[in-house]
């Protein structure tokens, strides 16, 4: 025992450089092989890496463990005080690496850190500590790029990358097929059944703001709707909830009315200001709706609970319905009380199609290369899944759990 | 030039947000546009008002049909407009109050120079380069070898610099001018200087000898004697209210004797300066606590005592009282609490301390392991005399603290941590009126009480609350408000508020309840069996219908284990979570791709048309 003993100290002093502080209880375990510190790599520099190399005495599948655990304490000063930071269990990994790997994050940039761990014996016991170096201070680092979202930043690269290679080539006259899409094969009919009913067409941009992109999406539609009301000399009102939109919206229609040559047809009122409230902005809605009786009712933007009641408000007057939106909770609604629905991507590329525009119709042709990535990432992952709970291969754990982990929680 | 700004805007804005999302470095600059957003929008907001206005005037000015609406509308919005910006009824906010103290102006350069205090150190310098916490900034420079603070410094402003960096050094070195910036003995404890907010500050009615010293600081400085003159003003102001009735032997708490006067013939109860929360409390509390009831004669006693009010208690309300006085404090608790309060206490090491050990270990040659806390105090165990004077004082609750404490220490030793555990139990403990009220609804709850019966439960409360009323009614009258317009305008009981709660706040549930209306004349029209299609619609939505009801669950609960799989409830549960989520999914990343598109066109400048044309 008491070679043990002497063992352990002279360890303590090997490991540290300096005589140990106190002698430790007689049957404490031996403490980890050594620690080290160092900067996480690629990330935001609030995070280190700290790793501890376990106890000469922490063996697997022993009853009483030889150690049961390690405490970690850090400190700003090297000697200063070593607050407790984190209590790790050795692994199966680490038993195989003879490592415990541990992340710790919020952390100062640049500050120093210097970290002390024992080993801690079944009974409580601590063994004498380790410590990084009063030379080896880790300083968390900021690098140039967020290792995290490495993989996010493939998938987006991929994916903006083949919507602008096909964005040239149809620059280039590579000819583009687009499947017809009912609801903007629709917005001509409607305005023109407004027009000759000599009723208004109302068109709804949604109850969100300008940092939205289903506002975006659905002003783009607006730009469209109000040129065939220009050219068909219908009159377009646009109520809305924010006022940033309003004024988007104004300036749309205003362009709209200029390039179909009928600028002295736009009337700045008719498109207005309501109010940011939800139901408010609803209440007037319906009340509108049931008094002017619109022929044409457009729906473009992100809605919520007033779906409906504007749907089925505008059905209950016989107006023609046509809504876009990429709120996945409403849609059925809207496919319920409306004459024709966009659903989710046929909004975002209501654009496109209505312009006829071969840089936008390029674009459409790169998102379907990003279905192309998620179908074959659904695909490989099922098999993955499949083939992890049928067989204990350690390969297909590992992958799924990368797949699942790594890639898809990437970001 | 028109499209090209914006466009222009819109893209380097969307760079921005999406350089940060990758690149830490720049991770701020996604906030600021953020930031850049929001004040935007509020600016587009006065557009939003202003153009609201517009239609409506236009409106009722041509008497266009509806413009009585119109003038609702804007007589509404003027109204609304105006009592929330007015804030109009709210309070000034808590968080910005100072209570209890008198407050003056005086700007930090107007502070005497005396006032300056210096200790060896070093501020130290962040490898972030993270400036001096805010509320220290101006008073706290680097001078030479030395740093100097300018004025007095404030508990907050301690733990401010502490949690600036954590080396023993600097926190020795914070202790160090913790203890050096201190206003002259005589005023410690009383005045202050808040300079984020450039106050001096005083605690209490200022006697004359305090006036004198405050002057002398600096009577050469015009500035600061007129401040000094205003502190003395505030805090010799005299508040008076009225009150019904004072508390069977009231009498004035120590924290108030120099500051509350009774004049027991007018009825009414003046003070002199702000009155602080801790004096507020003790005005308060000017009850006995309650004593405990144990099994026994006592509570056999009081619940006669009920029973003479009224009927007598029902078996479940019997048990109840029984459970409530049980479940009561005791003397035992009491003792233990004193007891256990006698046990020596780990308590943090000053930063001196540490350094020193640290130092110490150093020149030694070792590898300092500090231990940052030490135990302090020795075992003070209670005598038998104590106990009985304990137990004593759970059957008479109306003795003084103060008293029992001279008592307790007469008969054997007490520590101080003794007498603070002592007078923290008593001070929990609730009043009799309390306990009868608790007692009273928890009987009510098992069955009837007659009016006599709640009278007697709920009198004392009663007076106690009148009380209490009292003495909030004193505390906001002797109160110096802080910004006046720093209240919530939503503050309950205001205007506003009342607006909000009773107009709008139903008009809104109005709206959205004819939801449900419209729920069932869209699922009616939805749900018609004309094709192979609509028929499947229909089975589904029948099958999630009755898997959300009880019947639904019945219906099918007989269905053996081994077909468990097609009980209603089940069959729910798997259309949800298999089929309905997988056709989500589907449009979910149809939409995210779509996003990701639209955006990308919107950044490039290829799609322009929500700015009205393609052409520039």
């Amino acid at each position: 025992m008491v070679e043990r003993r002497l063992g352990i100290l002279l360890t303590a002093v090997v490991l540290t450089g300096l005589p140990a502080g106190k002698l430790v209880a007689a049957d404490a375990p031996r403490p980890p092989s050594h620690v080290r510190a160092e900067d996480h790599g690629w990330d935001g520099g609030d995070a280190v890496d700290v790793i501890v190399g376990i106890s000469p005495d922490d063996k697997p599948d022993t009853d009483p463990p030889g150690v049961a655990h390690y405490v970690v304490r850090w400190s700003g000063e090297y000697g200063g005080v070593y607050e407790h930071a984190e209590t790790v269990v050795a692994d199966k990994n680490a038993y195989r690496s003879g490592e415990v790997r541990l992340t710790f994050e919020q952390l100062e940039p640049g500050e120093p850190y210097f970290f002390r761990v024992r080993a801690v014996g079944p009974d409580g016991s601590e063994s004498l500590h380790v410590e990084t170096a009063r030379e080896a201070a880790v300083r968390p680092v900021a690098q140039a790029f967020s290792g995290r979202r490495a993989w996010l930043v493939l998938i987006t690269l991929i994916i903006c990358g083949s919507v602008v290679y096909f964005i040239l080539m149809a620059r280039r006259g590579k000819p583009l097929q687009i499947r017809k899409i009912a609801g903007l094969e629709a917005v001509d009919e409607a305005v023109g059944r407004a027009t000759e009913m000599g009723r208004p067409c109302l068109f709804v941009p949604g109850i969100l703001d300008m940092n939205e992109i289903q506002t975006i999406a659905g002003l783009t539609v607006l730009s469209r709707v109000a040129q065939v009301a220009a050219e068909y000399g219908a009159h377009i009102e646009v109520p809305t909830s924010k006022s940033l939109v309003m004024t988007t919206a104004s300036e749309t229609v205003e362009s709209a009315f200029l390039a179909a040559g009928r600028p002295e047809s736009f009337n700045e009122d008719d498109v207005y200001y309501v109010t940011d409230e939800q139901f408010g902005y609803v209440a007037y809605l319906s009340g509108m709706m049931v008094r002017e009786k619109p022929a044409a009712c457009f729906y473009m933007g992100a809605f919520f609970a007033e779906s409906l009641i504007l749907a089925e408000t505008g059905n209950s007057i016989g107006a023609i319905q046509v809504a876009g939106t990429a709120m996945p909770s409403q849609l059925p609604f809207f496919v319920a009380a409306c004459d024709y629905t966009l659903i989710g991507e046929e909004f975002f590329a209501a654009s496109a199609y209505l312009s006829g525009d071969p840089d936008q119709l390029g674009s459409l042709k790169g998102q379907d290369v990003g279905k192309v990535i998620v179908a074959v990432l659904v695909i490989v992952g099922c098999l993955l899944d499949t083939l992890n709970s049928m067989t204990s291969v350690e390969f297909f754990e590992t992958a799924t759990t990368f797949l699942r982990d790594t890639i898809l929680k990437s970001g | 030039m028109k499209r090209t700004v914006p466009m222009l805007i819109t893209g380097i804005s969307g760079f921005v947000l999406l350089i940060s999302f990758f690149i830490p470095y720049t991770e701020g600059w996604g906030e600021k546009a953020a930031i850049w957003f929001d004040i935007l929008a509020a600016i587009a907001f006065i557009l939003g008002g202003g153009n609201l206005l517009k239609i409506h005037f236009k409106k009722i000015s041509n008497r266009a049909a509806g413009w009585g609406f119109s003038l609702v509308t804007v007589l509404a919005f003027v109204a609304t407009l105006t009592i929330g910006l007015g804030k109009v009824g709210s309070n000034p906010a808590q968080q910005q109050q100072m209570y209890g103290l008198a407050l003056a102006q005086l700007e930090l350069s107007d502070l005497p120079k005396s006032q300056t205090f210096s200790v060896e150190g070093q501020i130290p310098a962040h490898a972030n380069k993270t400036a001096l916490p805010f509320m220290v900034r101006d008073q706290l420079t680097q001078d030479g070898q030395n740093i100097t603070f300018r004025g007095w410094i404030q508990p907050g402003q301690v733990v401010t610099l502490s949690g600036f960096q954590d080396e023993l050094e600097w926190l020795a070195t914070v202790e160090a001018l913790a203890k050096a910036a201190q206003p002259p003995e005589t005023l410690r404890g009383k005045v202050g200087y808040d300079a984020e907010n450039s106050l001096l500050t005083y605690q209490g009615p200022m006697s004359d000898a305090d006036h004198a010293a405050l002057k002398a600081l600096d009577s050469s400085n015009a500035t600061w004697t007129t401040a000094v003159e205003s502190l003395f003003q505030q805090s010799r102001r005299s508040s008076t209210i009225d009150f019904s009735s004072l508390p069977a032997g009231f009498k004035i708490p120590g924290p108030l004797q120099d500051s509350l006067a009774v004049d027991r013939s007018k009825k009414q109860l003046t003070m002199t300066g702000p009155m602080s929360p801790g004096q507020r409390a003790a005005l308060s509390n000017q009850f006995s606590p309650t004593s405990p009831l144990p099994e026994g004669p006592r509570r056999e006693a009081f619940i006669a005592e009920i029973g003479k009010h009224g009927p007598p208690l029902n078996t479940s309300q019997l048990t109840t009282l029984n459970n409530l006085f049980d479940g009561g404090w005791s003397a035992q608790q009491l003792i233990t609490t004193v007891s256990t309060a006698g046990e020596p206490k780990e308590v943090r090491k000053s930063a001196r301390e540490l350094l020193d050990e640290k130092t110490a270990a150093e020149q030694k040659g070792q590898v300092p392991d500090l231990k940052p806390t030490r135990t302090i105090g020795k075992t003070t165990r209670l005598n038998k005399a104590q106990e009985d004077l304990l137990r004593a004082f759970s059957e008479n609750t109306a003795q003084p603290v103060g008293e029992l404490v001279n008592q307790l220490g007469e008969a054997g030793t007490l520590s101080d941590p003794q007498i603070s555990a002592l007078t923290r139990f008593i001070s929990q403990i609730s009043t009799t009126g309390e306990r009868n009220r608790t007692l009273c609804f928890a009987l009510l709850a098992n069955g009837p009480l007659s009016s006599g019966q709640r009278d007697f439960l709920l009198a004392d409360v009663r007076t106690e609350f009148l009380w209490d009323r009292t003495a909030g009614a004193l505390f906001v009258a002797a109160h110096q408000p802080r910004f006046p317009w720093s209240g919530e305008y939503r503050e309950q009981g205001s205007p506003f508020w009342w607006l909000y709660e009773y107009a709008f706040k139903p008009l809104t549930a109005t709206m959205f309840a004819m939801l449900a209306f419209y729920v069932a004349s869209a699922a009616f029209r939805a749900f018609r069996a004309k094709n192979l299609e609509a028929i499947l619609l229909l089975g589904t939505a029948f099958i999630i219908l009755l898997g959300r009801t009880f019947a639904g669950v019945t219906l099918t609960s007989w269905l053996p284990d081994s077909i468990a799989g097609l009980k209603i409830d089940n069959l729910t549960v798997t259309i949800m979570t298999v089929f309905n989520t997988a056709g989500n999914r589907a449009i979910m990343i149809g939409i995210a791709l779509g996003i990701a598109a639209t955006s990308l066109k919107v950044l490039l400048g290829v799609d322009r048309s929500y700015l009205g044309s393609q052409e520039d």
